[in-house]
């Protein structure tokens, strides 16, 4: 009674802020139902036939999780899953309560949460997830959460406290910290990784995060480095190094900053194209396979599900202007993420204008200093111009003084929608403005591209 | 003229952005026609106090510290003090700076002995971390008309003792220990401080100070011509307007 009560409650709060414009109402309505229902979210998730999965990690969680929904979709299962900005336990519980009909009946198969790596371990015992995977783990928001080694270790401990032997972890074998994750937990582990020559790219170490082995201290050998810490590491001291993965990309093929071709190898091998760029992806798209092989999907609705896939809500995603111009969402929110982006511009080719924005809200991280660990030196030369905004616009202006860049090649426009539009002013029609902003200034241009009708509301886009 | 630049353990201790006080050294030496070395000093590797002009330490986290700490003993602790006896610069920031005291108690209990360079030494904070933004009224000699911003996230509280000055005053944020109001700590050419940001680009005037009593010791009275700062003031308004709304 009490639960049908929180429901209630919850739909009403969810109601209302669509009612008043104030978006999807994602968190709210989950506030308001674990008030009235402190374990509303547990409840309801015990209801769901086939269980749910948690995907956590700093980079990666939405497009994964946008790639086995697909999947999952193309089972013909029905899946409950929480928009990206929602990852918090409140975000689970409204997007719970979203799914539940008012006699408490779920309408769904299957609960897919991307969840904040801070929640993993009161989300681990509230939701008894069936599978919990790591996409990787880099500093973001260490202003929220302290050191990096501090949130693996509470990770660490969730795993070997919270988990039981019928439950999977899906981890990446190429991330060193994840890794460890596992160590002295009861549940299967299955680890994803990328064995591809063509995934060797450029030594960003001041990007990587974990630079000495946990065990003995001694510096890591790569004997490929994909980007940042990620790759084949080993301690050459004590031995201790990467695990052979279970599900690999042993096959990659980077095409244009849209698409990859890659052949996967875990139970079965399938050859698929996805709609997504950059060597990131590929460990997505292999998170995604590992996920979904665990799950129990077969190999033909894996493939046909992953090539049905579309980027995610700012994850390049391509908006199109009336006026024949396009502009390309390349969300960045970390050294790692705006490396992989510079690379992705530095590839691409024909890349004139670029807006880069700056936030410094509590979903961007309080700190801006991270933009000084990203490669901007690589930038230069790359585009005509750059027009910076956002709160700290003037903070990546002075960042891309210092990166080599000339005066006149740096505009600050404060405001997101009025920099796109300098932008898209000097671009010719056909022509594609690359857009690099933290969250919330994503937020806001796209926001404001929604209500112009240029850009799908993103709560309707599950 | 030349700036030669020793990066202590560039790749272990620079976890917020540090690495941007280098940059911004080198580049502003190089605007003005100065030109500049940097030289990774990385665990075991040798320090010759009369090889650089000025010392950079960023941040570490306290795994990385230990090993830090341990280089310290066997290695680079006795020419560090040499070097700052001798009068070279040094810029020493968060985890770096906490290591140039006598001592550092982490959160486990565990002490890593320091350079002692400062006349300082941190424990661990009774409360919370000190997370935020950070505004200081400068009381540097030279500097006493201008406020440094930067962005703070330390655990551990460092007090000041017998000659070691403090950088400057807290208007906004917590400061070496939340306590007494102060921040930072100076000894000759020595500084210490909790602000990242990076510190130095959004505080050009604390740049520019550093480099010029780097290069006054080995060329004498340095004029250093000026930049157009237009930016840097922009960006640092811009963070003092944000501390005062964040804090």
């Amino acid at each position: 009674m009490r639960l049908l009560l929180a429901i209630w409650a919850a739909k009403l709060v969810a109601f209302a802020c669509r009612a008043l414009g104030r978006g999807g109402g994602t968190s709210l309505p989950g506030l308001v139902a674990l008030r009235i229902h402190p374990r509303a979210d547990s409840c309801l998730a015990a209801r769901l036939p086939r269980g749910c999965v948690v995907i956590t990690g700093t980079n990666g969680k939405t497009t994964t999780a946008k790639m086995v929904a697909t999947v999952l979709r193309t089972a013909e299962l029905r899946v409950v899953r929480n928009v990206s900005g929602a990852n918090l336990r409140r975000g689970a519980v409204a997007t719970l309560v979203g799914a539940t009909g008012p006699l408490g009946r779920l309408d769904a198969d299957i609960g897919l949460f991307e969840l904040d790596e801070a929640t993993i371990p009161e989300m681990v015992r509230a939701l008894r997830p069936r599978i919990v995977a790591v996409t990787n783990l880099f500093r973001d928001q260490l202003d929220r959460y302290g050191e990096l080694d501090t949130t693996a270790k509470r990770m660490n401990q969730a795993f070997r406290e919270s988990l039981q032997r019928e439950q999977t972890l899906v981890l990446n074998a190429d991330d060193p910290l994840v890794a460890e994750l596992a160590e002295g937990s009861p549940a299967r582990v299955v680890r994803f990784g990328i064995d591809a020559p063509q995934a060797a790219g450029d030594a960003d170490s001041h990007a990587a995060d974990t630079k000495t082995c946990p065990i003995c201290g001694g510096d890591y050998d790569y004997a490929a480095r994909h980007f940042a810490h990620i790759g084949h590491f080993a301690c050459p001291k004590c031995g201790h190094g990467r695990v052979a993965p279970d599900v690999r990309v042993s096959e990659l093929k980077l095409c244009g900053s849209e698409a990859l071709e890659l052949a996967v190898e875990g139970e079965t091998r399938i050859e698929v194209r996805v709609a997504a760029g950059g060597i990131y992806n590929a460990y997505n798209v292999a998170a995604a396979v590992a996920l979904c092989q665990a799950l129990g999907i077969t190999r033909d609705r894996l493939v046909e599900g992953l090539e049905a896939f579309r980027p995610a809500f700012g994850r390049v995603e391509s908006l199109e202007f009336p006026d024949g111009k396009r502009s390309l969402l390349l969300l960045a929110k970390n050294p790692t993420g705006m490396n992989q982006v510079i690379r992705l511009l530095r590839d691409a080719g024909g890349v004139r204008h670029v807006v880069i924005g700056l936030n410094d809200n509590i979903a961007d991280g309080r700190d801006v200093s991270w933009i000084w660990d990203a490669d901007f030196e690589q930038l230069v030369g790359v585009p005509e111009s750059v027009v910076v905004t956002g709160i700290r616009a003037w903070d990546m202006a002075v960042r891309l003084k210092y990166a080599g860049f000339a005066p006149e090649q740096v505009t600050v426009e404060p405001d997101p929608r009025a920099a796109l539009q300098v932008a898209l002013d000097r671009s010719a029609p056909g022509e594609t403005v690359h857009v690099v902003p933290t969250y919330t200034v994503l937020l806001d241009v796209r926001g404001k591209l929604e209500r112009e009708g240029i850009a799908p509301p993103f709560w309707e886009e599950l | 003229m030349e700036l030669r630049i020793g990066h202590l353990y560039a790749d272990l201790m620079s976890i917020y952005g540090d690495r941007g006080n280098v940059l911004c050294l080198a580049q502003r030496a190089r605007w003005r026609g100065i030109a500049c070395t940097v030289t990774p000093l990385g665990l075991g590797d040798a320090l010759l106090p009369e090889a650089h002009d000025l010392l950079f330490m960023g941040g570490g986290q306290d795994r990385e510290q230990r090993l830090v700490a341990e280089d310290f003993q066997t290695a680079k602790g006795q020419p560090l003090r040499e070097a700052a006896e001798a009068g070279v610069a040094i810029l020493a920031i968060c985890g770096g700076y906490q290591l140039m005291g006598h001592y550092y108690r982490d959160a486990d209990g565990t002490e890593l002995p320091g350079v002692g360079l400062f006349d300082a030494y941190t424990i661990p904070g009774q409360g919370p971390r000190l997370i935020g933004n950070v505004v200081v009224q400068s009381s540097v000699p030279g500097l006493e008309d201008r406020t440094l911003v930067g962005f703070e996230n330390h655990g551990g509280r460092t007090h000041l003792q017998g000659d070691t000055r403090p950088l400057g005053r807290v208007v906004v944020g917590g400061g070496n220990n939340g306590q007494d109001g102060f921040e930072g700590a100076v000894c000759r050419n020595a500084f210490g401080t909790y602000l990242h940001g990076s510190c130095l680009p959004k505080n050009p005037w604390l740049a520019d100070l550093l480099i010029r009593r780097a290069l006054e010791r080995r060329y004498g009275p340095v004029d250093l011509a000026p930049l157009d700062d237009t930016l840097e003031e922009e960006a640092h308004r811009a963070a003092v307007n944000r501390a005062r709304e964040t804090r």
